[in-house]
């Protein structure tokens, strides 16, 4: 049941065990690689590429920077296969090389995400203020605009510290929208272009001369590029908390690179060919511009809505990857510190608020300092220089690895053609790294100076302190997939209070479903994204007393488990155990009030819409008889499975369930009691347990409300509306179950659905 | 048409057909080697010989 590195709680008879919320999808760690690579490159390169090197330069710049990426991306997807973990360079190298390289790719990884974030936070102040600038906004205030780009930079770089030292980040669900909002809009713009060069020919003389200033300025290009396809690194990030890790990441670091080349190629394609009648060649003019000149172009392209296009989607897509490299680099620092390679207060967690706050402080600086004091231009060369470094070292280790310790691993993906892939990507990495030097100097003095600098620190400092921790490589195993003969509850509790109810209604489902029925009660533990999920056992396990209480009354009667389990987000984490477990039926609590903006709760609604089985979420049930159970009645999909709880919870001597259906004046009533003719069998319940009632009103919350005044519980099937519609629109379930004063339950059947797109991935 | 233009579609054609047929590939290396299990870069290489794998 439990996996990897665990933890056993003994009580009198049962085990608590731990485990890590494995609920990161492929969908979504595929998106979160897409939306690093996203991020900036493609913005600032079009650009400064096309000043370098030409038009044709761009094009083959993002293309044969995709088979080199492609290369390393292979070395990264077999090496995460292997070692499913995370922590990405600094366990591939510690595995391969040892301790000293280890400290090395850590500390590389470290700068090169930290740089990556202040590229990312200067991406944004150079798009949102030359929007605000051809607004007449900036010229308004008097400020010189170089001061407005810095200071803008400053302070989202400053909003996105205190938001990881607060504890959010943008991952999962919302993390995939807003890449794939990124993705399409990007889409969008090369099919525009693609329509555009097809509707006027002419526009592709923009081609001409194809390489001006010959085929080596490429290799600049190409180097200084580069950092538009570092996004492997957060994927094999995602190791811990990956569904099936050695299927997934390897697949997700190989998609990633797919989609972003062709989204790059395109988007190259649409700047080119959407200048015209500028009076000068496009790619002189574009170039012009430099990090600018995407955006510029593009508003030629698309002269109406152009420009906010752009802007908007250099917003989302450099927030949320400077977002993400930010608590990548907090990581990187935070693993340093808690081997002790860096000094202790690295790994000091935040009593609170549970983030590596000094971690954070000291990655915050160097994305801040970065920003502030270094040209674009060197900032994104420095960028790509780190990522170069770092990709060079993992080639090496997949080498190494597979020489020396091929038979000794378990591999989910073996590269084809190995070594061409790694051995190719070492030398044209090392040529592209040495070519950055035309492009900008200064990261040829900030690169090398960090390396040499790490090297110091650890044959002065690292070495002598850093802990013994060879053995805590230690790959978390998959979660067996349960055999499936019995009847399976899955009871999510938070506190102990409610432990004790909770269970009692469980135990009236076992009693219904019969011997075969097993349970297993959970409670989630939630973890910054700041923290490896290894690292979660520091946090204290308050949910261990509700477990259990509710092992007290289920475990001498069913065959019980129970498991802490380590997740980002509760409800996410939820949900995946529902999914994992193969539950029927999912069992959790509700307190009763909600947070702004949310139906039911931050939990309860993502659960009630997202869960595959079926759900039933208790409001105020305590050691009550239900004499009289009221289920109101608008025959939707939840309507049988409300009934057979109703059925359930009913005292079995004496109750009885009053079926309430209110229709507005004018419209028929449903036909109640021919629907009840027709479930109490299937139900294999009395009919005569059911009663109808019907009702004409305008106002059906209020007479649904007025009603449940007469029962001792309520059961309610919740809505099919989607959580947008709900949280704007509101829906009538979700109102009566926060306005109802008697104890209710409010259910919802199971579901599938699966995409094509998830079936093909 | 330029010498470049001629050089530079082939070369860009290459370029993404090398990504997508390795992406095809790596994807039917996965799928083979999961359908039966996860094992050391022997036993993958076995089933390569055999046929059985990718």
């Amino acid at each position: 049941m439990a996996t990897g590195p665990e933890k056993e709680s003994k009580t009198e008879h049962h085990k608590i065990s731990t485990e890590f919320s494995r609920n990161l999808t492929l969908l979504q760690i595929t998106m979160m690689g897409v939306g690093m690579m996203i991020g900036a490159g493609v913005f600032l390169g079009v650009g400064n590429a096309m000043k370098v090197a030409g038009p044709g330069g761009v094009i083959l710049t993002f293309a044969l920077n995709a088979v080199i990426a492609l290369f390393t991306a292979m070395s990264y997807a077999e090496l995460s296969s292997a070692i499913p973990k995370a922590g990405g360079a600094y366990n591939f190298a510690r595995i391969a090389f040892g301790r000293g390289t280890s400290f090395i790719a850590g500390w590389m990884e470290w700068f090169a995400s930290s740089v990556a974030g202040s590229l990312y936070a200067v991406t944004f102040a150079l798009y949102t203020v030359h929007y605000l600038t051809q607004l007449g906004i900036i010229q308004a205030s008097g400020f010189q605009l170089i001061l407005v780009e810095k200071g803008a930079a400053i302070l989202i770089a400053g909003f996105f510290i205190y938001i990881n030292y607060r504890g959010a980040s943008e991952t999962g669900t919302m993390g995939t929208i807003f890449t794939l909002g990124q993705t399409v809009s990007l889409a969008f713009i090369a099919l525009v272009g693609i329509a555009t060069a097809i509707a006027d020919p002419a526009r592709l003389a923009n081609f001409q001369p194809f390489l001006p200033n010959g085929w080596d300025k490429l290799l600049i290009t190409m180097g200084f590029t580069y950092v538009a396809f570092e996004g492997f690194e957060v994927i094999a990030q995602a190791g811990d908390e990956a569904i099936e890790p050695r299927r997934n990441l390897p697949k997700a670091m190989i998609y990633s690179i797919l989609i972003v080349v062709f989204t790059y190629v395109g988007v190259a394609f649409a700047a080119i060919v959407g200048v015209k009648d500028i009076g000068q060649p496009a790619w002189i003019w574009i170039g012009s511009y430099g990090g600018k000149g995407f955006g510029e172009a593009i508003s030629q392209l698309m002269p109406s809505y152009g420009s906010i296009l752009v802007t908007i989607t250099v917003i989302f897509a450099s927030t949320s990857a400077l977002n993400a490299t930010i608590y990548s680099a907090t990581r990187a620092s935070y693993a340093l510190g808690r081997d002790r390679m860096l000094p202790g207060a690295f790994s000091w967690l935040h009593p609170k608020r549970r983030t590596p706050y000094m971690a954070l402080l000291f990655t915050g600086g160097i994305v801040i300092s970065v920003a502030s004091f270094l040209p674009t231009i060197d900032v994104a060369s420095s960028a790509s220089m780190m990522f170069l470094f770092l990709f060079f070292l993992v080639n090496f280790c997949v080498i190494r690895v597979r020489r020396q310790m091929g038979d000794e691993m378990t591999y989910g993906f073996v590269m084809p053609l190995f070594p061409i892939p790694p051995i190719a990507a070492i030398l044209i990495q090392a040529t592209l790294a040495v070519w950055l030097i035309h492009m900008s100097p200064i990261a040829w003095v900030v690169g090398p100076t960090w390396v040499v600098s790490g090297i110091v620190i650890y044959r002065f400092y690292s070495k002598q302190r850093a802990r013994r921790t060879e053995d805590e490589i230690v790959v978390l195993k998959e979660q067996p997939i349960p055999s499936k003969d019995e009847y399976r509850i899955l009871v999510s509790l938070a506190n102990p209070a409610n432990a004790v109810p909770l269970a009692l209604n469980c135990y009236k489902f076992c009693q219904a479903k019969g011997d075969r029925t097993e349970i297993e009660v959970i409670n989630m533990v939630p973890v910054p994204s700041q923290v490896p999920l290894s690292e979660a056992s520091k946090y204290s396990h308050a949910g261990e007393e509700a477990i259990i209480e509710a092992m007290l009354y289920l475990a001498p009667r069913y065959k019980f488990g129970s498991t802490m389990r380590y997740c980002r987000n509760v409800a996410r984490g939820i949900i995946s155990a529902a999914a994992q477990h193969k539950a029927d039926l999912l069992i959790m609590g509700w307190q009763g009030y909600r947070r702004k903006g949310f139906s039911l709760g931050s939990t309860v609604d993502p659960v009630l819409e997202r869960a595959t089985c079926n759900v039933a979420v208790f409001k105020d049930c305590k050691q009550q008889k239900n004499m009289n159970v009221l289920v109101p009645f608008a025959g939707g999909p939840n309507a049988t499975f409300a009934l057979e709880t109703a059925s359930i919870m009913v005292e079995q001597d004496g109750g009885r369930i009053i079926v309430f259906h209110v229709a507005p004046p004018g419209k028929p009533t449903q036909d109640i009691d021919a629907f009840l003719d027709e479930i109490a069998p299937q139900l294999k319940v009395p009919r005569s347990l059911f009663e109808s009632k019907y009702a004409i009103s305008r106002e059906r919350l209020k007479t649904i409300l007025e009603e449940t005044k007469h029962y001792d519980l309520v059961i309610i099937g919740a809505t099919r509306d989607p959580l947008f519609r709900q949280r704007v629109m509101g829906s009538l379930p979700e109102i009566l179950a926060r306005h109802c004063k008697k104890p209710l339950v409010m259910v919802k059947a199971k579901h599938h659905i699966r995409s094509l797109i998830k079936r093909w991935m | 048409m330029d010498l470049n233009i001629i050089i530079g579609i082939i070369l860009t054609v290459m370029a993404l057909s090398t990504v997508v047929i390795l992406t095809l590939w790596s994807r039917r290396i996965i799928e083979r080697i999961h359908a039966r299990s996860p094992g050391s870069l022997r036993k993958i290489q076995k089933d390569i010989i055999n046929g059985d794998g990718a």
